[in-house]
């Protein structure tokens, strides 16, 4: 039994988890490789001469679209070089790349850190991985827009100051205010996974929009220098050549081309995913792709019947695709020719002894990793088509499998403690004693998930090893389960900028490997404060105004 | 027909407080082994991983009661 817990901890780790990643970052690489990733740069470099300005575009737009789709350090690593790059002293622009990166990262990497939390919670919450992967990413969506709207002015008061960023305001709401409202509207009515893309690009495109008509009136260039763009390498071997704007202009076609492979990628996702919009849940197949992808899926009306092998209410545990829905080996036993759980939850955790299914998910074309993955492809063409050889593809899939081998096995070793601790009940043991911290809870679990992202370095692992806890913890204490586990990941964020793994990256992408200590003396504090605010928003949506919370 | 698993929530001394003590020594020592002995992230993973089984399967799943 405890064998099953921790193999099927591996299992979910490498499927859907790490299948994402790995196609994310693939893509990722391939416009790296391709060149498409350089030219965006350089746009943005040449937008504008005011370093607030650069400030906003580089480090929150930018970074928030890198989170999106790479995630895992990389935006971090990419902003303070292109901030250091463009001249921004190095140990400020990380520190201000780490404290940008807070808003996106719930949403990171396609929405992993929800939606890993959504596919463990579903089986402790009674619900299936869908409605559960739906009510998360709604609640986070309706906790970080807050914090996105003041990170803008946050980064640039620490920049210039008070009264310097007063100057820019127009930039600064039109950056923070298109983003936090791209990141309620998507996180609520599409999905997680391209929230922060979406958001991201909406935001860089409303300040661009904005700089046609607007410009600050005084342009603040303080400190400026004739940067030497250095070549650094970031720890995981990826080489992170910093490019200054003065190489030759591009021409708008290559940038169109440099831009559209992202819109390739964004497109493919939405259209995969068209059934999970508001509104558009009954749209029939073919139309509906979703529904067509997940055909066979157990409460699937639109398209019960899979395209190979038997359906679900005949052989609960035959192989079908391209859903393949089955119990864990070990964890079940077939009664009256349906399969039964074996582990049993029981009072005070659920109000009387019940069934806790541990059953495993291989959704071949519906899973976000696919999509990606096709979208990369379906990118490539018209790469292809500009005289990209197609040896690129096989060199970026090399890169990706090196940089990626050892995360992947952290990631199903990680996956691996959390499914064994919620099943064996370690984690429901743990809730119990936290349950008795009463009404302050709310507050202290923003701090929880604030820790798990320092020491892990991550709000996926977070939000795996803390997430069934604080949704455990909640309902224990009577406090509503997606809130507390949303909460988990949306305080998260807000302990990256200080976990040692993040602060290398960062020391890294500006050239100052061994100075991490003086980043942390100028982000710690941060932290501290957005955590505290966190969490005082968590205990207002527990108490005050728990209308906010998205019914399961 | 194998046997149901019923959960039980206080296996160390009949105590919910050394109980949780107990289950926090997975993520505390993934997180000592990650940040303050800098062991290498998939390292800490396993030994953590390895601590979970050990504890599930001898303390939470014990045959002895």
């Amino acid at each position: 039994m405890t064998i099953a817990a921790a193999t099927h901890g591996m299992a979910f780790g490498l499927w859907p988890i790490s299948w994402i990643v790995v196609s994310a970052v693939f893509f990722y690489n391939l416009t790296v490789e391709s060149g498409d990733f350089d030219v965006i740069r350089r746009s943005l470099a040449r937008l504008t001469g005011d370093r607030r300005i650069q400030l906003l575009l580089v480090a929150f737009c930018f970074g928030a679209l890198i989170e999106g789709i790479a995630g895992f350090g990389a935006p971090v690593a990419i902003s303070a070089s292109m901030l250091a790059g463009l001249g921004f002293e190095p140990i400020m622009a990380a520190a201000l790349a780490l404290i940008a990166n807070t808003a996106p990262v719930a949403f990171g990497s396609l929405g992993i850190p929800v939606t890993t939390l959504g596919g463990l919670l579903a089986p402790m919450l009674g619900h299936d991985a869908q409605t559960t992967t739906r009510a998360l990413p709604a609640m986070v969506g309706r906790q970080l827009p807050i914090f996105s709207l003041i990170i803008p002015a946050y980064l640039v008061v620490l920049y210039a100051g008070w009264k310097r960023m007063i100057e820019v305001w127009p930039a600064v709401l039109v950056a923070g205010g298109t983003f936090a409202i791209g990141q309620f509207t998507v996180s609520n009515f599409v999905g997680p996974e391209l929230t922060d893309a979406l958001s991201a690009l909406v935001s860089l495109t409303a300040v661009a929009w904005l700089l046609r008509v607007w410009q600050p009136a005084e342009e603040y260039t303080e400190g400026a220098r004739v940067a030497v763009p250095p070549t650094v390498m970031a720890p995981d071997g990826h080489r992170l050549v910093v490019a200054t704007a003065v190489t030759a202009p591009d021409t708008p076609k290559r940038v169109f081309r440099a831009y559209a492979s992202y819109g390739i990628l964004i497109l493919t996702v939405l259209i995969g995913q068209i059934g999970n919009f508001a509104g558009l849940s009954t749209l029939q197949p073919p139309a509906n792709v979703t529904a067509l992808l997940k055909c066979g899926q157990i409460g699937n009306r639109l398209c019960p019947e899979p395209w190979v092998g038997a359906n679900a209410s005949v052989d609960p545990q035959g192989f079908r695709f391209p859903v393949w829905e089955f119990n864990w080996p070990g964890a079940y036993q077939m009664s009256g020719g349906r399969p039964a759980a074996l582990v049993q939850r029981e009072a005070p955790v659920v109000a009387s002894s019940s069934p806790y299914p541990l059953t495993y998910r291989l959704d071949f074309l519906a899973a976000a990793g696919t999509l990606v993955l096709l979208a990369s492809l379906l990118a490539f063409i018209p790469m292809a088509a500009a005289g990209v050889p197609a040896s690129a593809l096989g060199t970026t899939l090399k890169k990706t499998a090196r940089q990626l081998r050892l995360p992947v096995v952290t990631i199903a070793f990680i996956l691996s403690i959390a499914t064994v601790m919620n099943y064996s009940g370690m984690t429901s043991s743990m809730a119990l004693a936290l349950a008795k911290t009463g009404v302050a809870f709310p507050f202290f679990a923003a701090w929880l998930g604030m820790i798990g992202v320092f020491l892990t370095g991550s709000d996926t692992s977070s939000n795996t090893l803390f997430g069934p806890l604080q949704a455990t913890t909640a309902k224990l204490s009577g406090l509503d389960p997606v809130l507390m586990a949303a909460t988990n990941s949306s305080a998260g964020v807000m302990g990256k900028m200080i976990s040692p793994q993040n602060l290398s990256v960062g020391a890294a992408g500006v050239g100052a490997v061994g100075r991490e200590g003086e980043i942390l003396a100028k982000v710690i504090v941060h932290s501290l404060i957005l955590t505290t605010a966190m969490g005082l928003l968590a205990l207002l949506q527990a108490y005050v105004v728990p209308w906010m919370v998205p019914a399961l | 027909m194998a046997e149901l698993f019923h959960q039980v929530y206080n296996p160390v001394a009949g105590s919910v407080f050394l109980s949780a003590l107990t289950a926090s020594i997975p993520p505390l020592l993934l997180a000592v082994l990650l940040a303050v002995l800098r062991v290498a992230p998939w390292r800490s993973a396993l030994a953590a991983a390895a601590t979970a089984f050990v504890l599930a399967w001898l303390v939470w799943a014990c045959r002895c009661r």
